[in-house]
């Protein structure tokens, strides 16, 4: 239950995950709204047009695909706390496991995404910008 | 993922999300100073921070698209479940019928219709097409109205502003341009909460008299159509005659005053 003085979009993504999970679990989703999820789904992939600057194309599909190799529960603790800018406490609280998990599940995150991004020739780490 | 990780990456990446204590931070600050591989690490973490939010914020802030919005997911569910037994019932009715079809077109159809018929039928005909469209029902959504309403302006010839119909619960999807017999023609569209959707279809007027006020129905739609020299406007939608009436109503006070045209009606 939402209490008053806590973060409001921390319990609106706990909502949203549940929401979520409980949608997955049910398997009697008809093959059309299978088709409409996936449809939505391709929908929300940035297309090179989103991304701001021609140069940092390159660097930003390394990244998507490097995202992408990522399970989900790490995937999912580092967009809430890197991207929606959620707190270690508020992530744990969303995803339901200790603060403890949180940061370890980041930590592999984060340095899984490094040697990922490592290992393309001639970055160091981040988007590439050619000048 | 081979080796967990030890208790540097926790402060490496607590210190990156602002998550340590001031006396603990100096002391991971100080420890980086020393230590260039570590240093490289954190640099590298805050690195992924900035580039997922250079990839992913302009997809963050887009607005919700009109094919998630609550009520229409629902209306979408609700519109399943009949959609069968009617199509299966349609098609008995047009097995039915189509021995008396030919027959009963030669009777049934009348020599052209009158101007104003087909002004509605224009109308209707483009909110049958666009009014279900999940994902594209516009062609430029409001977020910029003043590109909107100048677009359209402009290909059609006329002064076109969207009127605002907030006050009856409907708010401006967006718009699109369409042919009609009298050029370019301009249609918008609203949404209530209840994913219920109104267009509003404006077509250069011939500069003849202004159009008297006037309802028509059909199936599964009632129009209002009126006009002022230069425009001719239909509302149409599927509600009740007397809301789509208040709506039709308020475009026409709001069109009147942004063309400056008056007009030769005079319901109130």
């Amino acid at each position: 239950m939402f209490r008053a003085g806590t973060n409001l979009r921390a319990w609106l993504f706990t909502i949203m995950r549940n929401i979520y999970i409980n949608s997955m679990r049910a398997k009697s989703a008809s093959a059309e709204h299978a088709q409409q999820s996936l449809d939505d789904a391709q929908a929300r992939v940035p297309t090179p047009a989103d991304i701001a600057t021609p140069e940092a194309i390159l660097g930003a599909k390394d990244i998507v695909s490097a995202l992408d190799q990522l399970s989900v529960s790490q995937r999912e603790v580092l967009v809430l706390v890197a991207l929606e800018g959620m707190s270690y406490l508020e992530t744990a609280q969303i995803t339901g496991v200790p603060t403890g998990t949180v940061m370890s599940r980041l930590a592999r995150s984060r340095e899984k995404l490094r040697r990922i991004l490592n290992a393309k020739p001639g970055r160091p780490a981040g988007l590439r910008r050619v000048k | 993922m081979t080796t967990a990780p030890d208790n540097r990456d926790l402060e490496i990446n607590a210190l990156v999300d602002g998550e340590l204590d001031a006396s603990t931070q100096a002391e991971v600050e100080a420890w980086l100073a020393t230590n260039p591989k570590s240093a490289e690490q954190a640099s590298a973490y805050r690195q992924f921070n900035t580039d997922l939010h250079q990839i992913f914020d302009k997809v963050l802030d887009e607005p919700i698209p009109a094919a998630l919005h609550p009520a229409l997911i629902n209306a979408r569910r609700t519109a399943l479940w009949w959609r069968r037994p009617m199509m299966a019932a349609a098609a008995v009715l047009l097995v039915l019928i189509g021995g008396l079809g030919m027959w009963a077109a030669n009777a049934v159809l009348v020599p052209g219709p009158a101007a104003s018929d087909t002004l509605v039928a224009e109308a209707t005909r483009a909110y049958a097409v666009y009014v279900p469209e999940l994902l594209h029902p516009v062609e430029v959504t409001a977020s910029d109205p003043d590109h909107l309403n100048n677009w359209l302006s402009s290909r059609t010839g006329r002064t076109l502003v969207a009127p605002d119909l907030t006050g009856n619960g409907f708010r401006l999807l967006g718009g699109r341009l369409l042919p009609s017999a009298d050029g370019p023609a301009a249609q918008f569209m609203y949404q209530d909460t209840g994913g219920r959707r109104v267009t509003l279809y404006l077509r250069p007027g011939d500069g003849a008299e202004p159009r008297e006020f006037a309802a028509a129905s059909g199936d599964g739609w009632n129009a209002f159509s009126w006009g002022y020299p230069q425009i001719a406007c239909v509302i149409v939608g599927d509600l009740e005659p007397p809301e789509l009436r208040a709506l039709a109503e308020s475009a026409y006070r709001q069109i009147g005053v942004s063309t400056g045209a008056k007009s030769a009606n005079s319901w109130q």
